[in-house]
């Protein structure tokens, strides 16, 4: 894919390595970097923030319950007195955890689901895409809030539902990728050459659906840290003794309604820079590899 | 248009069944006794015996596949069964849900639409302009921001600073006049549109930029058309179809959204009902808002999928499909 556009965009330089040039066009991509340096700059906060500020995240401090932000407390503290900076960075790191390992169980089912429909003879494909539909009219809120009703709340249930309820994008992708595939010369040559299903699967169909594939995965993680935060929001996510980005908003209510806007305002923007940066990359990719498509919402 | 809604219509069949059978997966796979939900407190003072009359007649000793039988049969004939809490008819409950849910969904496309386009349109036709700019990133941050904090965000701002608007519920205790309904719906109707209308605006606007490039909207320029047929004849008609498409798709986004709008806002609608049967294990409850909501996403697809056909002269005058 890749090749083809650098061929059309100039005919007579042959590009040394597509992926460089992918690379390099990324590099020029200014809000793609943008998003790029924001998720680092998370990243980094999240990993090595906790130890920087020197509050212990689960101290509580009676003397100063909903303190406003003061220079003790830099973003003030919660219901329990709780430093609210720390508790943010260390927040980042169940969120971002939970956004990727979900997304990453998405994507393998939905590929799986994908790329078998896609494959499929037509009596199996057909009640295959019927199923995806049908699921499709739930609200996805709705079916994570209902596996998540039921047993203790842990972490990596969290992230087993979170992955379960959202497969269902990328398997259309997959399915329609693959589909398209399945018509280009170079896959009708392996199946004649006798290459193996797995074959195909591995060698000729996942490489080349890999560039669509990371802008589904990259949105796919944002909108995960959205799921999760809104879960806990609810308090029926992450465990309360956790600190995530969501549990920090769960009392958000009464919070908001004696006026310490501090609790509620940071983590917020936190949830909301970096589902920015995450989409941010994923429209950047998108650009690189289908510049026609530039303005489609996902 | 008549082949085409036929063949729409029988598209729908598989999906009612599998929902029906997946809203009564869910609640039958879920732990928890529903007996002991029922009776509340007292459920470790009953004997055996009473424990089993209770199951009995709530029918939780047959095969499943009677079960899921019972359950499609009442669901047919309109019973959606009492609630295990207070005993009352799911269908009342549902139904007085279901009117403040379209309430809010109604209104919130409605104004989605109306903005997007606009803004979208705004900002399509004045490509790389700082209109076009501000538009998207605002639709950007949109996409990026969790509905219930936003929710939080306006409350704090119009309820709890300025105190204009109520923070929750649909009307005023002893006051249910038109005005106070209307204070009432603007801040979670603010939150919606606001938190739901990101890739809308994204879609309109992309789209709005290729139909302008196209050959017949150069062509009915040429032929010195007025600039309101070119729009409202050639661009819209064309470039609004795709979107209409995804908004049915993303319905069920736009319905999640209002869920958890209304759990913020305290608004009485399926939302509301349906957290409340989440966080109380209350499958009957939760059963018939899972199937409910399936159908009201199944609707609202098949609604945008009408307007789509509709605007599509192909498929209009029945050479589609």
């Amino acid at each position: 894919m890749a090749v083809e556009r650098v061929l059309e965009l100039d005919m007579d330089r042959v590009p040394a390595n597509p992926r460089t040039e992918i690379v390099t066009a990324f590099f020029r991509h200014r809000t793609a970097m943008a998003g790029l340096f924001g998720l680092i700059a998370l990243i980094v906060l999240s990993t090595l923030g906790p130890s920087v500020v020197g509050h212990d995240p689960t101290a509580t401090d009676i003397l100063a319950i909903y303190a406003s932000p003061s220079s003790s407390h830099l973003l003030g503290t919660d219901q329990l007195g709780r430093d609210l900076l720390t508790r943010l960075l260390y927040g980042g790191r169940v969120s971002l955890l939970v956004g990727l390992m979900a997304t990453l169980m998405a994507t393998v089912i939905g590929c799986a689901y994908g790329v078998f429909s896609g494959m499929a003879p037509k009596w199996l494909e057909y009640p295959m895409m019927q199923l995806l539909d049908a699921l499709h009219a739930i609200p996805v809120i709705l079916l994570v809030i209902v596996s998540e009703v039921f047993g203790e709340s842990s972490l990596i249930k969290m992230v087993l539902v979170i992955g379960l309820a959202s497969w269902m994008g990328i398997a259309r992708m997959a399915r329609t990728e693959c589909r398209r595939l399945m018509e280009a010369d170079f896959v009708k040559g392996a199946i004649v050459a006798g290459a193996s299903p797995t074959r195909l699967v591995f060698r000729h169909l996942l490489p080349n659906m890999f560039a669509p594939l990371i802008v589904v995965v990259t949105v796919g993680i944002g909108q995960a840290i959205l799921l999760e935060s809104t879960l806990s929001f609810l308090n029926l996510g992450v465990p309360t003794t956790v600190p995530s980005w969501g549990n920090l908003l769960g009392n958000g209510m009464s919070s908001v309604l004696g006026g310490a806007w501090w609790t509620v305002l940071f983590p917020g923007i936190m949830i909301v820079l970096t589902v920015l940066s995450m989409n941010l990359v994923g429209d950047g990719l998108r650009d690189l590899i289908d510049p026609k498509n530039r303005s489609i919402g996902s | 248009m008549g082949h085409y809604l036929i063949i729409r219509m029988v598209g729908i069949v598989p999906q009612l069944f599998l929902i029906s059978l997946l809203a009564f997966a869910i609640m039958k796979a879920a732990p928890g006794d529903p007996v002991a939900a029922l009776v509340g407190g007292s459920a470790e003072f009953m004997s055996e015996a009473d424990h089993q009359r209770v199951a009995h007649n709530l029918g939780l000793d047959r095969s499943l596949i009677v079960q899921y039988g019972m359950w499609v049969n009442n669901v047919l004939q309109g019973d959606l069964g009492r609630s295990l809490k207070d005993g009352r008819e799911i269908r009342s409950m549902l139904f007085e849900g279901l009117a403040a849910t379209l309430i809010l969904v109604g209104c919130a496309w409605g104004v989605i639409a109306l903005m997007a386009v606009s803004a979208g349109y705004w900002a399509g036709s004045r490509r790389r302009s700082w209109v076009d700019y501000i538009v998207s990133a605002c639709a950007l941050v949109s996409f990026a921001t969790p509905t219930f904090w936003m929710g939080l965000i306006l409350i704090l701002v119009f309820s709890v600073e300025l105190d204009l608007f109520p923070s929750a519920g649909q009307t005023s205790l002893g006051d249910a006049s038109f005005v106070d309904q209307l204070q009432h719906l603007v801040l979670p109707l603010l939150t919606i549109v606001l938190t739901q209308i990101g890739p809308y605006i994204r879609l309109v606007r992309g789209s709005i930029q290729d139909t302008l490039l196209s050959d017949f909207m150069r062509a009915a320029r040429a032929r010195g058309l007025t600039k309101s047929t070119v729009v409202w004849r050639y661009l819209f008609p064309n470039a609004l179809t795709p979107c209409i498409t995804w908004a049915g798709f993303s319905f069920p986004l736009l319905v999640g959204g209002t869920f958890i709008v209304e759990w913020v806002f305290g608004w009485p609608g399926m939302g509301r009902l349906f957290l409340q049967a989440a966080m109380g294990r209350n499958y009957p409850l939760l059963m018939a808002a899972v199937l409910i909501t399936g159908l009201l996403v199944i609707a609202g697809n098949l609604f945008a999928d009408l307007l789509v056909a509709w605007l599509n002269p192909k498929l209009r005058r029945g050479y589609g499909r």
